[in-house]
């Protein structure tokens, strides 16, 4: 296990019975490590499909003058899915957990875990 | 830039919408049976609009009706006077309350008069101002349709309403759409953060509209923001016509 | 932001807590971790103790649970140097809550100046927000 993979595995532990998926992807969407323990919740086709969104956050966050995108929470009846810029960009991470985790808990472990997971990106 | 093209492959509301969303300042020539209609773009408002003698709004009422005909868009062409002052969304509001196709969906059901259109937009302006009042680092806020047209909107920063609201209309589709295909349920809101700014999206129900609001990342809290979101989209809501 | 505003005076409410009881910060957060209000020195960190007091109020509901006991009212997070994090969990119109405040110090009362807090907090709810 690559520590990369390492610090996923440690990070879903500690999201316990919330965790759904988690993916470290890149701009161009496609997953670099992580995955999903859900079979209904294709984690490749979020990982491109929230690469998508990130680009259009950024820019549209851009057009308004708000400043570059930290993050984007998507909050729906059965999931959070947060998506968070790593680094300089060239790499987001996304993770979807249940509506029964506390969402400002896993906001603050993204936080943490960040760096840890740039730095562990092989490049 | 420019642009060249018939009505049959691009209707005069959408030309309107995307250079006005596109903040240009333009000359759009419209040829239609014989007639020349002129309008005049500045930085993202229509400004004036010609039509023979006529002059002024009642010109764009008129010429959304042209399905057919040649257009021409040039770029940098600065307006010989001003003969409209109404935002280009209210332009757009009030052409397709006066269509007998509506061609842009507002209202659930139309209002009967101009003034009645005006006061609903007052309206929902109010409640937005009062939000305003209840968000902690307040910036901006937008009632806006998801086709990207602004009803109302509120601001104390220098925020442009009607781009923010056609952006944020953008993401709110694209997230839509990425939630629908993956299966993970309805979508309730979409919260951005950014270097400066927290940026919020709730539905209201039934989906057609959004309500977006921007706070100041300082001074602004996540759970304040979804709380009093959650709040005024009731009211909102219960504010449009049945 | 308007100076009647329920947001406001709640932030006031919270300021003059922590002014009256010496304490550095306090936090009014959903049951999400999300601050609602908040009140706090330089260098205290509203955000992450929302987060983690919803984390604990998650918690203390399975321990309860489990403990046949009745629904919690509050919860006290101590240190080995006297500094306590309590948390008090009450409904508002539905909507779970969570009123968190540091005690620099193990000697200092608390107890009625949260109580008081919890008070005016379903006032203001009621007055401006019901």
């Amino acid at each position: 296990m690559n520590k990369l993979e390492q610090l996923i595995y440690q990070f879903r532990s500690e999201l316990g019975a919330d965790f759904i998926s988690t993916d470290v992807v890149g701009m161009d969407g496609l997953s670099i490590a992580g995955g999903s323990i859900d079979p209904s919740f294709n984690s490749t086709d979020a990982s491109a499909r929230f690469a998508m969104v990130m680009k259009l956050a950024d820019k549209v966050s851009e057009k308004v003058s708000l400043g570059k995108v930290d993050d984007n929470l998507v909050t729906t009846d059965k999931a959070y899915i947060i998506s968070r810029f790593l680094g300089n960009g060239s790499y987001y991470w996304g993770v979807a957990a249940s509506r029964n985790a506390t969402l400002g808990n896993i906001r603050m472990m993204m936080n943490e875990y960040a760096d840890q997971l740039w730095d562990a990106i092989p490049r | 830039m420019g642009m060249q093209g018939n009505l049959r492959d691009m209707a005069i509301a959408d030309l309107i919408q995307h250079t006005c969303q596109d903040r240009k300042t333009a000359q759009l020539r419209v040829e239609h049976s014989g007639q020349q209609a002129i309008l005049y773009f500045d930085k993202g408002n229509v400004v004036h609009a010609s039509l023979g003698d006529q002059a002024g709004e009642e010109v764009i009422y008129a010429i959304l009706r042209w399905e057919e005909g040649k257009f021409d868009l040039e770029g940098g062409v600065m307006p010989p006077e001003r003969t409209i002052k109404q935002s280009w969304s209210g332009l757009l509001l009030e052409g397709a309350r006066r269509l007998d196709e509506t061609g842009i969906s507002f209202f659930q059901s139309e209002p009967e008069t101009y003034l009645e259109a005006n006061e609903m937009a007052q309206k929902f302006e109010d409640i937005l101002k009062e939000l305003g009042g209840e968000v902690n680092g307040y910036l901006a806020s937008t009632l806006t349709g998801m086709d990207g047209i602004n009803l109302a909107s509120h601001t104390k920063a220098k925020v442009d309403p009607e781009a923010v609201s056609a952006q944020m209309a953008m993401l709110i589709k694209l997230v839509h759409t990425s939630v629908e295909k993956l299966g993970a349920g309805e979508i309730e809101d979409n919260l951005t953060t950014t270097d400066n700014a927290y940026l919020l999206i709730r539905f209201l129900p039934g989906k057609q509209y959004y309500l977006g609001i921007a706070a100041d990342r300082k001074n602004g809290n996540l759970g304040n923001m979804r709380l009093i979101s959650k709040m005024y989209v009731d009211r909102l809501a219960k504010a449009m016509p049945r | 932001m308007n100076q009647i505003s329920g947001s406001n005076q709640l932030k006031n409410l919270l300021a003059q807590m922590n002014a009256e009881g010496g304490f550095p910060i306090s936090v009014l957060t959903d049951s999400q971790g999300l601050t609602i209000a908040w009140s706090a020195s330089d260098g205290m960190d509203p955000e992450r103790q929302s987060a983690a007091v919803a984390y604990m109020q998650k918690a203390a509901l399975q321990v309860g649970k489990q403990l046949g006991m009745a629904s919690t009212d509050e919860i006290s997070f101590v240190d080995t140097n006297g500094q306590h994090l309590v948390c008090r969990l009450f409904d508002v119109d539905n909507h779970c809550l969570i009123l968190a405040v540091m005690i620099p110090d193990r000697d200092r009362s608390y107890r009625r100046a949260t109580n008081h807090a919890v008070h005016q907090i379903h006032k203001i709810w009621n007055q401006f927000w019901k």
